[in-house]
């Protein structure tokens, strides 16, 4: 199994985000494979998103941490920065990655994203648009479809 | 250009009669040859990769020495500045803090790297090291060997990017330098970064740039001014030449602009346009398949026919008068025809322009790629054979590199002037369409005359391959020197004229 060989760092990484985890915010290893991370944020307090459970998956490639973790969320969820498919426009999960920022600072940048969205480069076209022409409009979509899908029930 | 009076004098034909001068009327505008390519040349040098590695090896030792920095701080300091060094040393010496600041060097006496002198964790392993174990950029970063290693090699993965690579925390902004990576990286990597490091040299100096010619190594700086409408080709060691703005093959003397949107528009028609260059041609007497496979446009059936014929309008070659206009189809427009028949008969004549354009500029490529191949071969083996056998030395016949310079030079002005005379439209633009047909004509028969006299009547003259020696008398060689001499002037003088009149007459309307 993939486990066998599991590197040093992420054995560390994993046994801190267990025992001291983030406020707001769980992961953890899948059984099958130590690489693969189910995660559940909660949505930030006066944000659109308050109230609701998100769960996304977070996945270390061979290369980590030379690479950046994959990350993407399963519930759906309207934001400027994600897109329909959940995946995430957020520069530490890309160009921006250094080997040494951790899964828990990755996990804490994408909720503060929650906290503080941004229409200015956005990933999802129409939602962006949507957030600039009519603010306050775009807010109650959001909070409608937190309602909707990440009622965590 | 200086005296555009007496020029347009020249080649303004009389109102109704365009071939009047053009039988044998060659001496005509030999005379004043202003030579406009020296100044052109002058404007931008070849360097060969030593040429290159030299100089930025003498600009980096001189940042070294000046700035009193170390190898890796000159390099990210030039680089920050795109290899200007006297820009660098000027302002280095206003305020060296704010550059510091902006390409991540830490203060005054600092080092390219620093080992750890105490037990560290590190913070992309989480492994625990001895002192002396790890290193860091400077700063107070320390991280593995293995761990630095892995993040070079990522960087290094990632192309040119490397070059600009910091520290792995993300709170520090510390440069890493070459000594860095050439203490802990792999040997492959170091060499690759190597590699970018000394490309960086060209790709980020806007003076320079490589020469896109197939399998070529050498780069051109370009001193001259490149704004305004100037031509900008440059020719490389290799002979490829290319336009110093856009990067396309040289295409004196139309403008980018005109270039590109032929390409473009090359692409849209692509299928009709690869259809007419796959299509093959046939004897226009006895209809054989006919290939094409030199220089010139003067082509001769096989035996037993012999028909001589020109490749692109198929008319016999003898009395063949200039093929390069495009005849207007002008005989329907007397207005009988219904809305959609011509609106058909328009799309169709549209088309034929296109492809009569289009299949004299890529003629004139593909001639042009078989110029240069020819004169390869005869820098290379046949002038000394020719030179042995006629007992002259190698330098007699300079006269034919000469010639072969100016059918090059001619085919690709004649290729872009089709793209040029395609955006002409054929009733707006008549007048100027007047001239550039004249003009093209007159450069396009001379040409074609030079061609054959240096290809065919070469050949000819001398046999393929096996030269013998005394194969040829002195008169007959002296008699073919004088009329390659003549030819060559009379072309040069005809292009010029074209090209000159690109710069007036003919401009361009963006
Ligand atoms: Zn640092
Ligand atoms: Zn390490
Ligand atoms: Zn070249
Ligand atoms: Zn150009």
């Amino acid at each position: 199994m993939a486990n066998s060989n599991l590197p040093r760092r992420i054995i560390k990484e994993t046994q801190r985000l267990l025992s001291e985890p983030a406020p707001g915010i769980s992961a953890s290893p899948s059984e099958e494979n130590m690489r693969y991370f189910n995660v559940m944020i909660l949505g930030p307090a006066q944000s659109p998103y308050e109230g609701g459970v998100f769960k996304l998956e977070l996945f270390l490639p061979e290369e980590y941490p030379m690479a950046a973790p994959k990350v993407r969320f399963l519930t759906k969820i309207y934001h400027p920065n994600i897109d329909k498919l959940g995946r995430i426009c957020l520069d530490i999960l890309k160009d921006k990655w250094s080997p040494a920022l951790q899964i828990r600072t990755v996990l804490l940048s994408i909720q503060a994203l929650l906290s503080a969205p941004n229409p200015d480069d956005p990933l999802s076209d129409n939602i962006a648009k949507h957030w600039k022409a009519n603010e306050v409009e775009a807010v109650e979509t959001a909070k409608e479809w937190t309602r909707l899908y990440a009622s965590g029930a | 250009m200086a005296s555009g009076d007496s020029d347009s004098d020249d080649y303004y034909p009389g109102d109704n009669d365009y071939q009047s001068d053009s039988n044998n009327n060659y001496g005509g505008h030999v005379e004043e040859t202003e030579d406009v390519a020296s100044v052109i040349e002058q404007s931008y040098a070849v360097l060969r990769e030593g040429d290159v590695r030299a100089r930025q090896e003498e600009d980096t030792a001189k940042i070294m020495e000046i700035l009193s920095v170390p190898s890796g701080f000159a390099t990210v300091l030039l680089r920050h500045y795109k290899w200007r060094a006297d820009q660098l040393q000027d302002e280095w010496f206003l305020d060296d803090r704010r550059i510091r600041d902006a390409v991540g060097l830490p203060a005054d006496g600092a080092v390219p790297t620093l080992l750890n002198l105490r037990r560290l964790t590190c913070a992309i392993c989480f492994g625990r090291y001895e002192a002396g174990g790890m290193r860091s950029a400077g700063c107070s970063h320390y991280y593995c060997v293995k761990c630095w290693r892995g993040y070079i090699r990522a960087a290094v993965g990632d192309g040119s990017r490397c070059l600009s690579l910091r520290c792995p925390d993300t709170s520090c902004s510390m440069a890493v330098l070459r000594e860095l990576v050439d203490a802990v990286a792999a040997e492959e990597d170091k060499q690759r970064y190597a590699r970018f490091a000394f490309r960086s040299y060209v790709e980020e100096n806007p003076r320079m740039k490589w020469c896109p010619g197939p399998g070529c190594t050498h780069a051109v700086e370009f001193v001259g001014s490149d704004d305004g409408d100037q031509n900008n080709d440059v020719f490389c060691h290799c002979k490829h030449g290319f336009c110093w703005r856009c990067g396309e093959e040289a295409h004196r003397p139309v403008s980018c602009g005109t270039v590109h949107m032929w390409l473009a528009k090359n692409i849209s028609e692509s299928e009709t346009a690869s259809w007419l260059l796959v299509h093959t041609k046939h004897c226009p007497r006895c209809r054989r398949p006919i290939e094409k496979n030199h220089g010139c446009m003067h082509m001769t059936c096989g035996q037993p026919c012999f028909h001589e014929f020109c490749w692109l309008c198929l008319q016999p070659w003898a009395n063949h008068e200039s093929c390069a206009r495009y005849k207007l189809d002008e005989g329907t427009l007397d207005g009988k025809l219904n809305k959609e028949d011509e609106r058909r008969r328009q799309a169709k004549a549209s088309l034929n322009r296109y492809l009569h354009h289009y299949e004299r500029w890529a003629a004139n490529h593909r001639s042009l790629h078989v110029v240069l191949n020819d004169m390869e071969k005869l820098e290379s083996s046949e002038l000394g054979k020719m030179a042995d056998a006629l007992a002259v030395p190698v330098t007699e016949l300079g006269f034919l590199s000469e010639a072969y310079e100016q059918i090059a030079d001619g085919r690709r002005v004649l290729r872009w002037a089709h793209a040029y005379g395609y955006y002409l439209h054929p009733v707006r633009d008549r007048t100027k369409r007047k001239l550039f047909d004249y003009l093209q004509e007159q450069a396009n028969s001379s040409l074609e005359r030079l061609h054959g006299c240096a290809e065919r009547e070469r050949r000819e003259l001398f046999g393929v391959g096996d030269i013998r020696a005394g194969a040829i008398d002195s008169e007959t060689y002296s008699s073919y020197r004088e009329k390659v001499t003549r030819l060559t002037k009379v072309t040069r003088n005809y292009f010029e004229n074209l090209v000159k009149a690109f710069q007036t007459d003919l401009a361009e309307v963006n």
